[in-house]
C-alpha cells in the first residue's frame, strides 16, 4: 500500500515551512531537556559505583520513548483522517491540533490508566521489577508491542495500541506460567481477553451501521447536494466539523475500566 | 507511562520506588488511617487464621484470587507493618535504601489486595469500613502510584514526534481505501459522530473499543449507505489486522519473555 500516488498529496496545500519546524523543533528539544534534567537531578542524590544500572535505565528509557513514538504513528493518525479528507483542516495543520490533544491528554492523564495495565501483569515479576525476571518482562511487552505496531503501520493498517498492549501483557503471563509452574496457575487474566474479543465483534458492526444509518437520516433531512458530494477542490465544508482530536483523550480514559 | 515508572522503579528504586513528594503531613495522616484500617480489618480475621508469612499470603491471594481462612490476617499484618515503619522513618524519603524495595512492594500488596476485595465483594464490608479503607488505599497509592511531569512531558514528546512522523500510511487508509469513491462531508461527519458516540457508550460497558475500529467501519458503512462502493481488500486486510492483534502480541511477547529469561 504505498502512499505515493495518494489523493492526500494533492490536499496538502502548503509544506510545513522553515517557521513551523523550528517551532516544533524548539518544543523538542525544550521538553526534552526538562525531561532529562529532571532526570539527572532525581539520580544526583543517588551514589552507586557501578555504571550498569544507569546503562540499563538509558536503554530501557529509550526503548519505552520509541514505544511511546511507534503508538504516535497509529493513535492520532486515525483521529485526523476525515478531518482532512473533508478539508475541515489543512493536513498539517490537523496532525499538529490532534498532536497538542494528545499532549494534554498525557498531561492530565492521572497515571490510573498507566497502572491499570501494570496490575494486569504477574504480581511476582511487579515485586521484583528490579530482577532479571522483571527487566526480561519489560522489554518484552515493549518490543512486542514496537514489532506489531510498526509491522501494522508499515502496510498501512490502523490497528489498536491497547489491544496490541493488553495482548502483550496476556502472553508474558503465560509465558512466565510454563517457565515457572510452581509459581501459579492463574497469572493470566483471561477476562480481558473475553473483553476484546467482544469489542472485536461489537465495534465493526456498531460503527458499521450507525454510520450507514446516520447518514440515511441526514439524507432525509438535510436537502444540501453539497454534503453528499466530494468537497471541490480543497473547499470546507459548508458547517462545523466534528473534531475528534478529543476522542484521543477519550481512548486513555477507558482502561481504568478494564479492571 | 506504567511501564516506563516499573523501568524507573527497577533501576533506581532509591529515586522512584516511592513518592518523595508526599509530605511530612500526609504521613502522618497516613499513620492514623492505617490505624483505622488495620482496626476495620480485624473485623473480619478468621478466629481459626494461622499466621504465616505475611506477604507471601497476600502474594498468593493476589496471583490466585482465591480468598481463603488466612488472607485477612496477612493483609492485617501488612498494614501494620507499613503503619509501624511508616511511625519510625516518618517520612518516606526517609526509608533507608536497602528497605526501600521492600517498602513499596508491601504498599503494592495491599494496594492490590484491597482492590481485589472491593471488586469481589469477598469478605462484605460494612459500609463504614468499606470507607475507611477506600480512603486508606487512596493514601498507600498517593506513596507508590505516581508519576513524575518530566515522564509524562517525555512521553508526549515521543507521542507527538511519532505522530508527525507517522501519520501518512494510516491517514491514506481510512480516508481513501476503504470506499471506492472520495469521501464526503456528510460521510466524514456521520463516521466521525458515530466513533465519537460509541467510545463514550463503550466507556460505560467497560469494553477495550478501539476509536480505530469503530472509524474505520463507521467510514465503511456511509460507503455501503451511500452505494458508493467498499474497497473488499483494503477491509480483509484490516479485519485481519484487528483479529490478529491479540494472539500475535501475546505469541510475541511471550516468545521474547522466554528468549530474554534464557540470554539473561
Amino acid at each position: 500500500m504505498a502512499t505515493a500516488s495518494s489523493v492526500l498529496d494533492a490536499k496538502i496545500s502548503r509544506s510545513p515551512g522553515k517557521i513551523g519546524m523550528i517551532v516544533f523543533g524548539i518544543v523538542l528539544v525544550i521538553g526534552f531537556a526538562y525531561a532529562g534534567s529532571h532526570l539527572l537531578s532525581d539520580l544526583s542524590t543517588i551514589h552507586n559505583e557501578s555504571v550498569l544500572p544507569y546503562v540499563l535505565l538509558g536503554v530501557a528509557l529509550l526503548v519505552a520513548l520509541a514505544f511511546e513514538f511507534v503508538n504516535g504513528f497509529h493513535d492520532t493518525a486515525n483521529a485526523v483522517a476525515t478531518v482532512i479528507y473533508t478539508h475541515s483542516l489543512e493536513p498539517h495543520v490537523a496532525v499538529v491540533w490532534s498532536g497538542f490533544w494528545n499532549f494534554l491528554g498525557v498531561m492530565a492523564s492521572s497515571g490510573l490508566v498507566a497502572f491499570a495495565i501494570v496490575s494486569l501483569l504477574p504480581v511476582e515479576l511487579i515485586l521484583q521489577v528490579g530482577n532479571k525476571a522483571g527487566f526480561a518482562m519489560v522489554f518484552a511487552l515493549l518490543v512486542a508491542a514496537i514489532i506489531w505496531n510498526l509491522g501494522t503501520w508499515y502496510f498501512g493498517l490502523p490497528a489498536s495500541s491497547s489491544h496490541t498492549l493488553i495482548g502483550s501483557v496476556i502472553g508474558v503471563g503465560i509465558a512466565n506460567q510454563m517457565m515457572s509452574p510452581k509459581t501459579g496457575t492463574s497469572g493470566v487474566d483471561w477476562g480481558q481477553a473475553a473483553n476484546i474479543g467482544k469489542s472485536l465483534l461489537l465495534s465493526p458492526l456498531v460503527g458499521f451501521g450507525v454510520a450507514a444509518l446516520l447518514l440515511l437520516l441526514a439524507k432525509s433531512l438535510i436537502k444540501d447536494e453539497k454534503l453528499y458530494r466530494a468537497p471541490e477542490d480543497t473547499q470546507p465544508p459548508p458547517f462545523l466539523y466534528p473534531l475528534s482530536a478529543g476522542t484521543d483523550l477519550h481512548r486513555r480514559e477507558f482502561l481504568p475500566r478494564l479492571q | 507511562m506504567g511501564l516506563i515508572m516499573l523501568i524507573l522503579i527497577g533501576t533506581v528504586p532509591t529515586a522512584y520506588a516511592l513518592n518523595h513528594a508526599v509530605t511530612f503531613k500526609e504521613s502522618q495522616d497516613f499513620i492514623a488511617v492505617s490505624q483505622q484500617a488495620a482496626n476495620a480489618l480485624d473485623h473480619y480475621v478468621e478466629p481459626d487464621a494461622v499466621i504465616g508469612d505475611a506477604r507471601d499470603d497476600v502474594t498468593d491471594y493476589i496471583r490466585t484470587k482465591q480468598f481463603n481462612a488466612n488472607t485477612m490476617l496477612a493483609m492485617r499484618t501488612l498494614v501494620n507493618d507499613i503503619g509501624n515503619e511508616t511511625t519510625i522513618y516518618r517520612e518516606l524519603k526517609n526509608v533507608p535504601n536497602d528497605r526501600v524495595r521492600n517498602f513499596r512492594n508491601d504498599l503494592y500488596l495491599v494496594s492490590e489486595a484491597l482492590r481485589l476485595t472491593q471488586k469481589s465483594g469477598q469478605p462484605k464490608f460494612s459500609a463504614a469500613d468499606a470507607a475507611i479503607l477506600a480512603n486508606y488505599k487512596k493514601h498507600v497509592d498517593r506513596s507508590t502510584r505516581f508519576i513524575p511531569t518530566w515522564v509524562k512531558v517525555a512521553v508526549a514528546m515521543a507521542l507527538g514526534l511519532g505522530t508527525m512522523v507517522g501519520w501518512k500510511r494510516i491517514v491514506v487508509t481510512v480516508g481513501e481505501k476503504i470506499g471506492k469513491e472520495h469521501l464526503t462531508y456528510a460521510q466524514g461527519a456521520a463516521a466521525e459522530i458515530t466513533a465519537m458516540a460509541t467510545i463514550g457508550a463503550a466507556d460505560g460497558f467497560g469494553l477495550p473499543v478501539s476509536t480505530t475500529h469503530v472509524l474505520s467501519s463507521g467510514i465503511a458503512g456511509t460507503m455501503a449507505a451511500n452505494h458508493s462502493g467498499i474497497q473488499m481488500s483494503t477491509v480483509r486486510n484490516l479485519a485481519l489486522a484487528w483479529v490478529l492483534t491479540l494472539p500475535v502480541a501475546m505469541v510475541l511477547s511471550g516468545s521474547l519473555f522466554w528468549l530474554f529469561r534464557k540470554i539473561f
